[in-house]
C-alpha cells in the first residue's frame, strides 16, 4: 500500500475520497466483466478476496436498481445501455460470450474455452457432438486444478451430463476422484 | 408518541420533500410524487442517495462517454463503500496509466484528477 489516504474532513472531502474510491471499484467490476478470475483481481489491487465476491453480488442488486431509476425517468436509451451491461455483470464475461453463458451451469471461463474451440453459439454446442465437447470440459478442469490446488471446483451439471452420455456411449469410462465433494474425468479414459 | 409531535414530524417530512422535488402538490391540494420522487422508490435507493445518483446521473448524461465501458462501468458502482478495501495507490496509478483515450475521458468526467493520484 503506498502513499496517505485522501483527507475526508469537510463533505467536500468525503464527496472527493468517495469519487475515487468508487472509481477504484470501478476498475475491479471492469475486470471482473472481462473475465479476469476474482482470485486475480483481488490480488491485483490489494483487496480481500471475499470482498471482490461481494462486489460482484452487490453490484448486480445496485445495478437492478439503478436500471429501474433509468426507467422511472423516462431515460430509456441509458437504461438500454445499463440492461446490455447488467447481463455482462451477470455473466462476468465480455459481449461475445452472452449468448453461450446462457447454457446452464457453464461459466464465463468454460464459456470462453468453447468459443475458443470454435463453436461460439448455442447452436454450435448443441449440434457438436460429445466427442468434441468433452476434451473442452477436460481443459477447462485441468486448467482449474492447476490454478487453485486447495480450492474444491465442482461442475456437478457437466459431469452428470456426460455420465449420462456415457451410458448412451459406453466408449467412454469416467473416473472419479475421491476429494471431497469433487468429481473429474481423468483425460486418459476420456480420450481413449 | 403524542399526536402533535408526530403531525409536525409528517409535516416538515412532506415539506422536505417538496423542498427536494420529490413531491410536488397540484393547484387543488393534493400531493403527487415526481418523476425523481418515483425513481428512487423504484430503485429502492435511500433519498439521500437517490439525490446523489440522480445529479451523478445528470453529469454523466450531459456528457456520456459511450465509446468504451469504463463509463458504464463507474455508474454501475454501488455509492457506499464496501467493507475496509482502501486504495492501492501504485495499482490505481497503473490502471489509469493503462486507460485508452475513452476511459481517461470517463474517469475526468466522474471527477478523478490525474494529478492528485500521481502524488499520492
Amino acid at each position: 500500500m503506498g502513499g496517505l489516504p485522501l483527507p475526508e474532513n469537510t463533505p467536500k472531502e468525503i464527496e472527493t475520497a468517495r469519487i475515487y474510491r468508487r472509481f477504484y471499484t470501478a476498475f475491479q467490476l471492469r475486470d471482473l466483466c472481462n473475465e479476469i478470475p476474482i482470485h486475480v483481481v483481488a490480488c491485483k489491487y490489494d483487496i480481500p478476496r471475499g470482498l471482490v465476491q461481494n462486489l460482484a453480488q452487490t453490484c448486480e442488486g445496485f445495478a437492478a436498481g439503478m436500471i429501474k431509476f433509468c426507467e422511472r425517468m423516462q431515460w430509456g436509451m441509458l437504461q438500454i445501455v445499463l440492461e446490455h451491461m447488467r447481463d455482462r455483470l451477470k455473466a462476468g464475461a465480455r459481449a461475445d460470450l452472452l449468448e453461450l453463458a446462457k447454457i446452464p451451469f457453464i461459466k464465463s471461463r468454460t464459456a470462453r474455452l468453447f468459443w475458443e474451440n470454435g463453436m461460439k453459439s448455442l447452436r454450435a454446442v448443441a449440434a457438436a457432438e460429445v466427442k468434441d465437447i468433452v476434451p473442452i470440459l477436460v481443459l477447462v478442469w485441468s486448467v482449474v486444478k492447476v490454478e487453485s490446488k486447495t480450492l474444491l471446483i465442482t461442475l456437478p451439471g457437466t459431469a452428470e451430463e456426460v455420465e449420462d452420455q456415457r451410458r448412451r456411449r459406453s466408449s467412454i469410462s469416467p473416473k472419479t476422484c475421491g476429494e471431497g465433494r469433487n468429481h473429474c474425468i481423468s483425460g486418459q479414459s476420456v480420450m481413449g | 408518541m403524542d399526536r402533535g409531535l408526530l403531525a409536525n414530524m409528517v409535516g416538515e417530512t412532506v415539506q422536505d420533500l417538496c423542498t427536494c422535488e420529490l413531491l410536488t402538490i397540484d393547484h387543488d391540494g393534493t400531493y403527487k410524487a415526481t418523476l425523481l420522487g418515483q425513481a428512487i422508490v423504484a430503485s429502492s435507493l435511500s433519498v439521500e442517495d437517490g439525490i446523489f445518483v440522480h445529479a451523478e446521473f445528470q453529469r454523466a448524461l450531459q456528457s456520456f462517454v459511450m465509446d468504451g465501458e469504463m463509463h458504464v462501468f463507474y455508474l454501475f458502482t454501488p455509492i457506499q463503500p464496501l467493507g475496509l478495501g482502501g486504495i492501492n495507490w501504485p495499482a490505481f496509478r497503473t490502471e489509469m496509466d493503462r486507460l485508452d483515450d475513452s476511459g481517461l475521458r470517463a474517469l475526468t468526467l466522474a471527477g478523478v484528477k490525474p494529478f492528485v493520484v500521481n502524488r499520492m
